[in-house]
């Protein structure tokens, strides 16, 4: 009974935004109660949804709208739309409610809620809608969402260039993606997707690059959207918007939009072992680097704002050896720890003045100590220790990785690096002596510490869904197009060879690596200097980000920039000629064609009579 | 069988009772209201009508798919003219004649013997001639004479060509001319044909009076000429054309080819240093002609479905821009900062505006890019036509743009009008904006209309 009314779950949301953008200065908190309860109507209405769902054997799919053939806009759910749906609308109302004490004292609120809401909707398009070219529209709408929230305070010109930097970034990403819309639609005549997996084997077998191609061109757009290697650099840039709007582009929303669309068009990735391969490579080179990066910045949600990035490339890894299972595992249980981490960095900053060093906060937890809690249970689950939520799919993880050297290699760094940075920096702000912003800092309102308080639980059980058949479900259906366990079996096989040995040093890694930061920071018997002194250029390397906005920049200056300029001062020139040659054409022709309209009806006679003339010639010039 | 002509004995009922109403009172509303009441009945009874493949009337008249598109394009265009209409006196005469020249029309839509046809395209022209010069005065005498001068030369090349394809034939029915053989004489009847319907297309060298009479009529009735009463000689040119002397398509695509690129050029570069708006858009409506001729220059249904689906949304822009120079004025000045005075207003004509260039996803955007996609299927002549299409497309901006700048300029008249009239133009205006979401369906009923040519 749910799921006929599924296409109203994006629907309260973007009535929210109509009504907010129009009178959101005349509701109470501007608009915000107004935006809580509907994003709390698209929860129950998703959670109905879901569990209708997981009872069905069969995808549902609705056709609302025929636009043109192969063009159907309408909604697929299936269970990949539901882990999807869950996260989105659960972290999405949390997020709303912990809103109304974060924004209290924002002038702008009405603007705020409008986007939020927009935003919420938009991705919930993505997460059910049943062709691509609808998924494409919430895509955009997600990215617009984006820009005009993290500049948010636009008046700050950090923040007005992090937000171009993120639409320029995220923009160059879509255009592969449309490029991949065209060709789907040019090779399978259909933008539905079920339509192209039925399609998938026939055009696979007379044509298997094209698939590749497709897969290639559309994971380029989700490299974008989910900031992995090369692409990753708008994000940390990104956190210059409210903590809110971090949290939900990061945790629960945008950023696993493209793992979403990878995980969405699976079997077409299946039938590409090379594109494979990269998604696989470039998720764990992501991985690591974002990780190293995260250690040495000193920016509370920066550190963060690369623990996800690190994990993105986590999930991008699992979907690239083959298992969508434990991507999607991962998925659902680094959404509730992320947003957890950032909404008590959150907390933090909304208590003490938006102050956005570690270095200038210590001790808070005796101040703050159901924030410090809920930090430590989130940093914990998502270091890789066990037994909270995080440990387990990424444990899994790193298990698959063992199909080749190179990954495991980097997933083994990855563990290393992970529980360094997230217990460095909650050991920094919430233990040690007390620092400058100590005497400022004050528990947040119950309406922010109860969503943090749900949120915390819920990184801790996460991860018990597996006992539900949440693999199998999320999995099986990849099978009805292509042979996935034929395909994958090769993968098991690996997996149940070196499970117990790679596990186990995986734990035992992550455990070392947690030793030495709590050697550091709490009992200080290491000085951390020691460690910046002697792996100095990697130190350097790290802080710069790896150069990567360097060159980006200097490519763009330079290169970009200049090459266009130069062509533009040559075009330019021969352009005005050209159009200054045109206009005289033009305006001779108007004259004369003016001139002949006399205003004399005899002389209208005689040119229609001229025109018979014309006519009886050319027909006999045609031969006739 | 005498209900397939129902809309039609409506209209004229309606148009008999509104020419009385006009003797008994003087408030325009109540005869508008008549007006749209019998418009709105006639359109609800085309609606419950079946369409039937078979000829009735002894073979003259058909009621199929084709004829009613066409009937509700000139119902509901017409609907929009009453509504916004305006005259203060004559008032039963003035909606008398328009609904007349309606009913002409609808007559017209379902002819299929040529003097039917003949007779039903003079019904609906004739009340045209004397609206045009409906204000008595200098210039509307002027008007009425170059109009009746040239509407009746026209007329009589028509008469002159039916009567040649008559003798050549032996017959008058559209189908069964197909049928007989065909020889040189039926040519040159096509041809007198062509420029007796020239005259109503506005098409070089037969546009001449299109820029004097427009200028020079009542607005409405500008607009009528401009959306409505100019489209059907398409309709006519369609039937004659792809139906009777289908056997010689190849001449006249070549024909109307040749006369859709010089009508394009010209309407397009008369109009770029116009100061009224009202000729402006007359020479716009001419190069709009020339895009509506690649219906008839190339052979295809798709064509035929882009140049009807052109016919709707350049009527209804058309409607939109008239009418608004109706109530703002008729020269450039008079639309300096009209957005400050008329917000929504504005924003519907600059809706209008860009329709008519063809931008992207309005309305005007999507019937261009289907003659596009007709010509380009057409070979070399066809390939011509579209770069000759887009090049004047990009003319064309020049001077809409012009009525564009001058509505979004600033301005010191703080003055706030009433533009409640605006209410009508809006709708139309968002009906260019969803055109994108109709799209695919009209395309799937008009290609259904089509059938009937089997090309």
């Amino acid at each position: 009974m749910f799921l006929e009314y599924s296409y109203l779950i994006p629907v309260f949301p973007l009535i929210g935004f109509v009504v907010i953008t129009f009178i959101g200065k005349k509701l109470s908190e501007g608009g915000g109660y107004l935006a809580v309860i509907l994003s709390g109507m698209s929860l129950i209405l998703s959670l109905g949804v879901i569990y209708e769902i997981l009872k069905l054997e069969k995808p549902f799919e609705m056709i609302i709208y025929e636009w043109l053939p192969g063009i159907e806009f309408g909604i697929l759910i299936d269970k990949v739309s539901a882990v999807m749906l869950f996260v989105i609308s659960f972290i999405g109302f949390l997020i709303m409610v912990y809103s109304l004490g974060y924004m209290h004292k924002d002038e702008s609120k009405p603007r705020y809620y409008a986007e939020m809401s927009l935003f919420i909707s938009s991705m919930l398009v993505i997460a059910i809608a049943n062709n691509l070219l609808l998924l494409f529209i919430g895509w955009e709408l997600v990215g617009l969402c984006s820009y005009l929230l993290i500049g948010f305070w636009y008046r700050k010109p950090s923040a007005s260039s992090a937000a171009k930097k993120a639409i320029v970034v995220t923009r160059f990403a879509d255009i592969f993606f449309a490029l991949g819309l065209v060709l789907t639609y040019n090779t399978f005549g259909t933008l539905n997707i079920l339509e192209i997996f039925e399609k998938l084997n026939v055009v696979y077998s007379y044509n298997p690059g094209i698939i590749s191609l497709i897969a290639l061109l559309l994971f380029i757009g989700a490299i974008g959207k989910s900031s992995q290697f090369p692409l990753h650099v708008w994000l940390p840039d990104a956190m210059e918007g409210p903590t809110t709007v971090s949290a939900l582009i990061h945790a629960a929303t945008m950023v696993k939009a493209g793992i979403f669309l990878v995980a969405r068009m699976y079997p077409l990735y299946l039938l590409s072992g090379d594109v494979m391969y990269i998604i696989a490579l470039f998720g764990a080179i992501t991985a690591f680097i974002a990780a190293s990066m995260g250690l040495v910045m000193t920016d509370i949600k920066r550190i963060i704002a690369y623990s996800t990035m690190s994990h993105l490339g986590l999930m991008m890894l699992a979907l690239g050896v083959g298992s969508i299972a434990a991507g999607l595992y991962h998925l659902l249980n680094h959404s509730f720890a992320k947003a957890l981490l950032f909404l008590s960095a959150g907390a933090v900053l909304h208590a003490t003045h938006e102050q956005l060093d570690i270095r200038k906060h210590g001790g808070l937890r005796k101040v703050m100590p159901i924030t410090g809690t809920v930090a430590l249970i989130g940093a914990w689950a998502l270091s890789g220790l066990p037994p909270l939520s995080g440990y387990w799919s990424k444990d899994e993880i790193i298990i698959l990785s063992s199909v080749s050297p190179e990954l495991l290699g980097l997933a083994f760094g990855v563990t290393l690096l992970s529980a360094a940075y997230l217990f460095r920096w909650y050991y920094i702000i919430f233990t040690g002596k007390p620092g400058e912003t100590y005497n400022i800092a004050h528990e947040a309102p119950k309406v922010m510490t109860i969503p943090l308080i749900i949120l915390a639980i819920g990184a801790c059980i996460s991860w018990l869904v597996i006992y539900f058949g949440f693999k199998d479900s999320v999995s099986e259906w990849v099978n009805e197009y292509v042979e996935y366990e034929t395909m994958v079996s090769n993968l098991e096989e690996v997996v149940e060879k070196n499970h117990v040995k790679i596990s186990l040093i995986a734990g035992v890694l992550a455990f070392i690596s947690f030793l030495i930061t709590t050697l550091i920071y709490v009992k200080k018997r290491i000085k951390p200097e020691t460690f910046r002194e002697k792996l100095k250029p990697l130190h350097v390397l790290f802080v710069n980000k790896y150069y990567f906005d360097h060159i980006y920049n200097y490519l763009a200056e330079n290169v970009i920039y200049r090459t266009i300029s130069f062509l533009i001062d040559k075009l330019e020139k021969l352009y005005d000629g050209f159009i200054d040659l045109l206009g005289k054409i033009v305006y001779i022709i108007g004259r004369i064609s003016r001139k002949i309209q006399t205003g004399n009806v005899q002389d209208y006679i005689t040119a229609i009579i001229l025109g018979i003339i014309l006519l009886i010639i050319i027909t006999m010039l045609g031969g006739v | 069988m005498i209900e397939y002509i129902l809309p039609e004995i409506l209209i004229v009922i309606t148009a008999i009772i509104v020419l009385l109403l006009g003797f008994l009172t003087s408030r325009e509303i109540y005869i508008k209201v008549i007006g749209c009441i019998g418009i709105v009945l006639a359109t609800i009874s085309l609606l419950l009508l079946k369409p039937t493949d078979e000829l009735i009337f002894g073979g003259i008249y058909s009621f199929d798919k084709f004829s009613k598109v066409f009937k509700y394009i000139f119902l509901i265009l017409t609907l929009f003219i009453i509504i916004t209409s305006n005259t203060k006196r004559n008032l039963g005469e003035y909606y008398f004649l328009i609904l007349i020249s309606l009913s002409g029309m609808m007559f017209l839509a379902s002819a299929r013997d040529l003097l039917f046809l003949y007779v039903a395209l003079e019904t609906a022209t004739l009340p045209t001639i004397v609206l045009a010069s409906f204000y008595r005065n200098r210039i509307a005498a002027e008007t009425g004479i170059k109009y009746f001068t040239v509407a009746a030369l026209s007329s009589g090349l028509l008469l002159f060509g039916i009567s040649l394809i008559y003798g050549a034939t032996g017959t008058l029915n559209i189908f069964e001319i197909s049928k007989s053989s065909i020889d040189e004489l039926a040519i040159l009847g096509g041809i007198f044909i062509i420029s007796g319907l020239a005259f109503k297309m506005a098409i070089f060298p037969f546009h001449m009076w299109v820029p004097d009479v427009y200028q020079g009529a009542p607005t409405p009735i500008s607009a009528f000429l401009a959306a409505v009463s100019k489209k059907m000689a398409f309709l006519v040119a369609f039937l004659i054309f792809y139906l009777s002397l289908v056997k010689y398509i190849s001449l006249w695509n070549i024909i109307f080819a040749l006369l859709a690129i010089i009508t394009m050029t010209i309407g397009n570069l008369a109009a770029l240093d116009q100061t009224n708006v009202k000729r402006l858009l007359a020479y716009s409506s001419i190069g709009h002609a020339g895009y509506l001729l690649i219906g008839l220059a190339v052979k295809s249904p798709l064509a035929i479905v882009a140049a009807i689906l052109h016919i709707i949304t350049h009527g209804v822009a058309k409607i939109i821009v008239f009418i608004s120079c109706f109530k703002v004025g008729e020269h450039l000045e008079n639309y300096k900062g009209l957005y400050k005075k008329a917000p929504i207003l504005s924003i519907a004509i600059i809706v209008s505006l860009l329709s008519l260039i063809g931008v992207p996803p309005l309305a005007g955007f999507f019937s261009k890019l289907y003659l596009v996609i007709a010509a380009v299927s057409a070979g070399i002549i066809g390939i011509i036509l579209a770069i000759a299409l887009i090049i004047n497309s990009a003319i064309s901006i020049f001077y809409y743009a012009k009525i564009i700048l001058n509505i979004i300029s600033e301005t010191n008249e703080k003055r706030k009008e009433d533009y409640n009239f605006a209410i009508p133009l809006i709708l139309l205006a968002i009906f260019l904006i969803i055109f994108i979401a109709l799209m695919p369906w009209l395309i799937e009923q008009l290609s259904d209309a089509v059938k009937i040519f089997s090309l």
